[in-house]
């Protein structure tokens, strides 16, 4: 926003700004002045001066500095119609927090997803619709979810506030007390971030962690019952068409009154599609997962894959030990889709036999092989109970010879499959643009690639013909582009309805066109430097470029026109738009850039604050013979091309390396966008053939 | 250090040896500003890419940026350092700020969220100054709802609020940091203090005759 003129008589705003200025001195000094003697004195202006002061003096709550630097952004504003009580658990899946239901005054259980906003739209769409699938699943052992919603740039969902333990807790615990070490820091409860001090009086642990209590049949009935009642979740949402795909300690909650309720219903979903750095929360998930996941990324899975992560679950709870111990996501994934669990028995033989069958049965390897249904699982689970004797057959002799010889076939395949992987890691790992982390979906980039190929055909195709062409609308994107630097701290953003957006944090060249197909053009864009920018940064357009190998990577040479708005660095407080000729060299010889100074022109930089500034306009002649600049329309400077020359020269007498040829000023070349330590919006780029 | 002080005759100093050559000044004078520029900072950093970005990782990138360009302060001394500093480490974090926002793909965007953190420094250096004559109110929930209401705010009166109380600045160095005339930033002050008190007004915080 642009200053108003200074009026003649100090304005209300003027006055009031001295008198809190010198208040604020005072505070600062730890002084206590009077809001009332400030008032006294300044009559006339007395009841809106007592309130700002009032104002002024509600920014020094301290309660306030608490309130803006506490380290959790959700506590201090309600999130929709929850207000956020305490933070009581953080995981995989986001935060939990215990909150407020303002509405129907009610104790919630608020879970924030993580990331939700580096979901594409495709994605949200899955979990919205999965979400709310899941919400409508009503079971006694199944965490009612009250609210999926999307609020302050979040997704979260709210449900029923379960005081308890995680399944996981209670393996934590029931280690600890058996003297086991706390191995895996992963599978700690998402709800009850420290099982120690969460009440060893609550039934289920009380009654799982009497002494020698892993030996007592009473601890396999319990584990028996836990299972049951989660089959019996598992059924219900099964019948609704709603699968879990992440069935695991963590996930399966027990209340004080020890019964059992599944939660993180069809979020699984958003995990799978999260490419997570942390290894840890992903090996967490990973452990469960049903070889059939394991095997593949995007296998279509049933609801005999939440019945294999309910085995494992159980395995763990009766053995204490995960199924698989691999170090790491690949050790693992390969474990689970090949590797024969030790039978719980050996690890622990007071497990009944029926337990241990329905285990391996729920955690056989192909889906066929498991229970059909969660409902099955369940009934075996009764039976077993009751003691009766129970419908699942341990795997006879046969089965298992049989399932070697496949084993060899499937080894032969990994290793194939490993190979695969390791070309595509060196690949990666070689090439030197590095993915970013939303953009490794292939299909939607390949076709995204095919467009522009596309565009970029059709525009040579007109370029060919002597046509004007449109390279940025008014609004939106280019047809064609890429980046001609790194783009690891670039980022461009392509509002459908706003301006096409470029910001690079170092030095950044977007290409438009490779190649002019002419030597006689008029290339014009408007500018627009943002705000956010690093003050020295500049912004425009380049042309004439080509690369030129130097050392291992190349040397950009090129032509730039670019200005900066947003601070003086002429004298007079006026600014400078230039033509230079530019070499840019690879990477880790920043300082070896030069820069010749051509044409100029002073103008007044907006420096903008607040609202966007102006738009500038750039348009560039360019001859065998000679560059003409305009800014804002009016011309700024013809530079001969044998000056551009010379200058270009000098500049390549020092290569970063030696050079096998000095270029030369092509009129041609690759031309685009400009921006150096800088955000800019670009619009109105067009290209077109001139005599 | 306390902030509201203009460069010390320590920094004055430093400044010196490093402009004479002594290569190891910079890191000294760096190290006496690391924890303003992580109020700073913590201060205004959008609580919503701070799973992507800490304080501590702006500030370090903007230590690599004052450090191409302190040959360049040196020789024209625009300002304090400590406002230099400040200014540097501003721009460092807008850009990183839009940056890790335009990664994170406009989701976190549009809505205006008070910068969350969490400068406890800044926190025990205002209980230090002695907190002000306040009314003995709910004062946790009034907080909230006045950091609410400044997150409605625009971000040029936001900024001098933010400059003046929690930074402590002086009108001089805000104005300064701003680039503006301190009569302007005097203005600005009291212009942002009458919005405030208009929303507050609105929001009821404060008493609804006129």
């Amino acid at each position: 926003m642009s200053m108003p003129p200074t009026q003649a008589a100090p304005s209300v705003e003027a006055l009031v700004g001295r008198i809190a200025d010198e208040f604020t001195q005072r505070l600062d000094r730890g002084e206590h002045p009077s809001i009332e003697e400030y008032a006294a004195a300044n009559p006339a202006i007395a009841g809106v001066l007592r309130e700002a002061l009032q104002a002024l003096e509600l920014l020094r709550l301290p309660d306030l500095q608490t309130a803006i630097t506490e380290g959790d952004p959700f506590l201090t504003a309600p999130l929709g119609d929850f207000r956020l009580v305490r933070r009581i658990g953080g995981g995989g899946m986001g935060v939990v927090y215990e909150a407020r239901q303002i509405s129907l005054n009610r104790s919630v259980a608020v879970k924030i997803l993580p990331l939700a906003a580096a979901l594409d739209p495709r994605q949200l769409q899955r979990f919205k619709k999965e979400s709310e699938a899941a919400a409508n699943l009503k079971h006694e052992h199944v965490v009612p979810v009250y609210v999926v919603g999307y609020e302050r740039g979040v997704h979260f969902y709210a449900m029923q506030f379960i005081e308890g333990l995680s399944l996981a807790a209670v393996v934590g615990e029931m280690r600890r007390l058996a003297g086991m070490e706390q191995a895996e820091p992963e599978a700690t409860a998402p709800y009850l971030p420290d099982a120690s001090n969460a009440g060893t009086d609550t039934l289920p642990l009380a009654t799982l962690a009497t002494e020698g209590s892993t030996r007592s049949p009473e601890y396999f009935r319990i584990i028996g019952r836990l299972g049951l009642e989660a089959a019996e979740g598992l059924e219900h949402a099964h019948q609704m068409d709603v699968l879990h795909r992440d069935i695991k300690p963590a996930n399966l909650l027990v209340d004080q009154r020890g019964s059992l309720w599944i939660t993180d219903f069809g979020l699984a979903q958003m995990r799978s599609d999260a490419r997570l750095t942390r290894t840890g929360e992903l090996i967490g998930t990973v452990r469960y997962m049903s070889p059939e996941q394991a095997l593949a990324k995007r296998v279509v899975v049933d609801h005999r894959t939440d019945i294999y992560s309910l085995g494992a679950t159980l395995y763990e709870l009766a053995t204490l030990e995960p199924v698989f111990k691999g170090a790491d996501r690949q050790e693992l994934l390969r474990q689970i889709a090949f590797d024969d669990p030790t039978p719980p028995r050996r690890l622990n033989k007071r497990i009944p036999r029926d337990l241990e069958t329905i285990i391996s049965s729920a955690m056989a390897k192909a889906p066929a092989r498991r229970y059909p249904s969660a409902r099955e699982m369940a009934e075996d689970l009764r039976l077993f109970l009751s003691g009766q004797p129970i419908k699942a057959r341990p795997e006879g002799l046969l089965r298992w010879l049989g399932r070697r010889l496949r084993r060899q076939v499937a080894s032969l395949l990994l290793a194939l499959a490993a190979f695969i992987s390791l070309v595509v890691l060196a690949f990666m790992l070689l090439s030197t643009k590095q993915p970013s982390p939303l953009g490794t979906q292939l299909s939607p980039e390949e076709k995204e690639v095919k467009r522009r190929e596309e565009a970029l055909a059709a525009l040579n195709h007109d370029l060919g013909l002597g046509k004007k062409v449109t390279l940025i609308g008014e609004v939106g994107r280019p047809a064609y582009f890429r980046w001609r630097t790194d783009d690891t701290h670039g980022n461009i953003a392509q509002p459908l309805d706003g301006p096409f957006e470029v910001m690079h944090l170092e030095y950044g060249l977007v290409e438009l066109l490779p190649d002019p197909r002419q030597e006689r053009y008029r290339f014009s864009a408007e500018v627009r430097h943002e705000r956010e920018s690093i003050h020295e940064g500049r912004v425009g357009v380049y042309f004439a470029h080509s690369e030129i190998p130097a050392g291992n990577t190349n040397a950009h040479f090129y032509c730039a026109v670019d200005f900066n708005d947003l601070i003086d660095q002429g004298a007079n407080g006026r600014n400078i738009v230039r033509l230079e000729a530019q070499r840019q060299p690879p990477k880790g010889l920043e300082n070896n850039t030069a820069i010749v100074e051509e044409t100029e022109a002073e103008f007044t930089p907006a420096k903008v604050i607040g609202a966007p500034g102006p738009w500038r306009t750039i348009e560039v002649e360019v001859r065998p013979e000679s560059i003409t600049i305009f800014w804002e329309g009016i011309c700024i400077g013809r530079t001969p091309r044998a000056t551009l020359m010379m200058s270009a020269r000098p500049l390549l007498n020092k290569p970063p390396q030696p050079l096998a040829t000095n270029p030369e000023f092509p009129p041609r070349g690759g031309l685009g966008l400009f921006v150096t330590k800088a955000v800019a919006s670009f619009r109105n780029v067009t290209l077109e053939p001139i005599d | 250090m306390d902030p509201a002080k203009p460069d010390s005759s320590d920094t004055e100093q430093l400044l010196q040896q490093a402009h004479a050559g002594d290569g190891r000044a910079f890191e000294d004078l760096f190290a006496r500003h690391r924890a303003y520029l992580h109020q700073v900072v913590a201060l205004r950093l959008d609580p919503r890419i701070r799973p992507r970005l800490d304080p501590s990782d702006v500030v370090q990138e903007a230590q690599l940026d004052a450090y191409r360009r302190f040959k360049d302060f040196l020789e024209r001394r625009p300002m304090s350092f400590r406002l230099w500093l400040r200014k540097t480490t501003y721009e460092r974090l807008l850009m990183l700020q839009r940056f890790h926002r335009c990664a994170a793909r406009r989701s976190v965007d549009r809505e205006v969220g008070l910068p969350d953190k969490s400068a406890f420094a800044l926190v025990q250096q205002l209980l230090a100054r002695g907190s002000t004559p306040s009314r003995h109110l709910e004062q946790s929930e009034t907080a909230r709802r006045v950091r609410e209401v400044l997150a409605q705010m625009s971000e040029v009166d936001r900024e001098i609020l933010l400059m003046r109380n929690l930074e402590a600045l002086t009108n001089q160095e805000a104005a300064e940091a701003l680039e503006i005339e301190p009569v302007a930033a005097s203005q600005r002050y009291g212009r942002a203090l009458l919005r405030l008190r208009k929303l507050l007004r609105a929001n009821g915080l404060m008493g609804s005759k006129s």
